[in-house]
């Protein structure tokens, strides 16, 4: 420390203060982010610095908070459909799918077999198209500035086509309770089957370029070990929890949708690392392109929203409702609690990045600063969904 | 297996709702000196936190903890009571390290105190805040037994009737039900 200043000087806001609080002799407290490049935007960490060695961190939070659950209770059950989209705006449909899976449900609200098929292929698209976002930045964030080209390159074709229905690029207000807001255009279902090939003729030259580069399995490899034990006290799921062995997923242990009827397979890796986590994404790539094959070819005529679904003013019927849905990062939940009226009395959304950040403290215990970028990378955060 | 989960424990209300409409498994309410028990239980039956949640109503802040098994999905509810007077409940993180966050969450919504959380700040609201924003008005306020339909009651306590006394008009009491 410098002449003349003292810790007081140079100490930061609360959060900083109550965390130097605990600071060891000679460490270094050190703020990454809300606006480093890897946070992607607004996520902050506080680190404890022993050289290059992490003693303890913790994230704070809030710097997107939105509160949309006190927004649930001002508004309508379907004015509410525009808050999903930008809960977590990177997989939006699957937060559209939790929502009115709890209304649904809450209500004993059938949906057409179309609009089954229909959510089955936007949801699988939009999931595609969070996981290239994620591939992007993330090789981005471990310096490898190619890849996100190639990325958003096959991305930008998933959001023209999901535009082409939904009218929205990114936040979309797609699904509605009963179906889905909009029958499918006529060359929609053209668009998708040209896009499957696309991809799947692109997979292997991103093998290529980067999952077999020795630069990464060596920024990934061994770095953010997770332990199943750990997943379960911090609630961790989606590719988190498959990187660490386990074959979880929603879609399939409390099935919904028409996703019993589709065959596809949970890849999951045994090596609980960054790199573990990185092949279950990219193994998921295949998985959604296999489902968007039997959904194109199964896909019946009829409605894309059943008669008589809710209006503007539906009453929900008094009682709760849990609903979850597997999300691009994991297991989404919707608790709904319904007086009889026509807003929502308690909203409650679970968002796994929410706890799947919530153990990078113990995570990033005694471990390289470099390698925090690499593990926040590897848990694929979207951070207003973390807010909320 | 399920059954012997809480054996030993005094539960409040032990019940079954309907899981095509509620998404449940099992409900139980349990008072705040059975929740560290019942989370030590749910952990070492492998079960893991799903989230936290409040509820604002009549009797008080009842805070629902959502648990699920990787292995055997069933949801189960664990809910207890903060009344008004002393809203503190003890936490859970020492079980479940991602109660921190949820806890801190609850606090900041509801103003909730955690006895026992390794880092009582709040989480999403400013650092000093303390607007609890989802507290509702008193006559917007419905009573835990309009709004949480506990289905099939296996076990219930005397003390259920007195925590969340029943509508004099026509609500019944909680009696579990005689197997058949």
């Amino acid at each position: 420390m410098q002449d003349g200043l003292n810790k007081e000087q140079i100490s930061g806001d609360a959060y900083t203060t109550r965390f130097a609080q605990g600071q060891s002799e000679d460490t270094l407290i050190l703020n990454m982010g809300p606006q480093h490049p890897s946070t992607h935007g607004v996520l902050r960490v506080i680190l404890e610095l022993e050289g290059e060695y992490i003693l303890r961190a913790e994230p704070v939070l809030g710097y997107l908070h939105r509160m949309h659950e006190a927004m649930a209770e001002n508004r309508t059950y379907l004015q509410y459909m525009p808050n999903m989209g930008r809960v977590d705006y990177v997989h939006a449909l699957g937060w559209n799918w939790a929502y009115v899976g709890a209304v649904e449900r809450l209500g004993g609200i059938e949906v057409p077999r179309r609009a089954e098929f229909i959510r089955v292929i936007t949801c699988e698209l939009n999931r595609i198209a969070s996981h290239l976002l994620w591939w992007g930045t993330y090789l981005l964030d471990l310096g490898a500035f190619t890849p996100i080209m190639y990325a958003f390159e096959d991305r930008e074709r998933i959001l023209d086509i999901l535009q082409s229905v939904s009218g929205s690029r990114l936040t979309y207000s797609f699904f509605r309770p009963g179906g889905v807001a909009f029958d499918l255009t006529d060359d929609f279902l053209t668009e998708v089957r040209a896009f499957i090939p696309h991809l799947r003729n692109r997979l292997p030259m991103y093998r290529a370029l980067v999952t077999d580069n020795i630069i990464l399995r060596h920024r990934c490899e061994k770095v953010g070990e997770l332990s199943l034990e750990m997943c379960r006290r911090y609630g961790a799921t989606g590719p988190v929890l498959r990187g660490s062995g386990l074959p979880y997923d929603v879609r399939r242990a409390e099935p919904y949708g028409v996703y019993p009827e589709l065959t596809f397979e949970i890849p999951s890796e045994a090596s609980c690392d960054a790199m573990g986590r990185y092949l279950v994404r990219m193994a998921e790539l295949e998985q959604c392109l296999n489902i968007l094959d039997q959904a194109v070819a199964g896909i019946p005529e009829g409605e894309h929203l059943i008669k008589g679904a809710p209006k503007p003013r539906w009453k929900a019927p008094t009682g709760e409702t849990y609903f979850a849905a597997e999300g691009a990062r994991g297991k989404i939940g919707v608790h709904l609690v319904s007086d009889g009226s026509a807003t929502p009395y308690r909203c409650k959304l679970r968002s796994p990045s929410f706890s799947n950040l919530s153990l990078f403290a113990e995570l990033s215990s005694g471990i390289l600063l470099s390698d925090a970028v690499s593990i926040l990378g590897s848990l694929d955060l979207v951070i207003p969904e973390i807010d909320r | 297996m399920n059954d012997d989960l809480f054996a030993g424990l005094s539960l409040l209300l032990d019940s079954r709702p309907p899981q095509e409409t509620t998404g449940l498994v099992r409900s139980v309410f349990v008072s705040p000196d059975q929740l560290v028990p019942a989370a030590r239980r749910l952990l070492a039956a492998g079960y893991h936190l799903e989230d936290i949640s409040g509820l604002d109503t009549v009797e008080g802040i009842l805070v629902n903890y959502h648990f699920d098994d990787f292995e055997r999905p069933g949801r189960i509810a664990l809910r207890v009571l903060a009344v008004r007077e002393n809203l503190c409940l003890p936490s859970i993180a020492s079980v479940f390290g991602g109660a921190e966050w949820h806890e801190r969450e609850v606090r900041d919504y509801f103003g909730v105190v955690f006895a026992g959380n390794p880092n009582p700040a709040n989480l999403l609201l400013p650092a000093e805040d303390t607007l609890t924003p989802l507290r509702k008005a008193e006559n917007a306020r419905r009573t835990v037994r309009e709004l949480i339909d506990p289905g099939t009651i296996v076990t219930a306590d005397q003390q259920f009737d007195r925590i969340f006394p029943p509508h004099p008009q026509g609500e019944k009491t909680m009696k579990s039900e005689e197997p058949a």
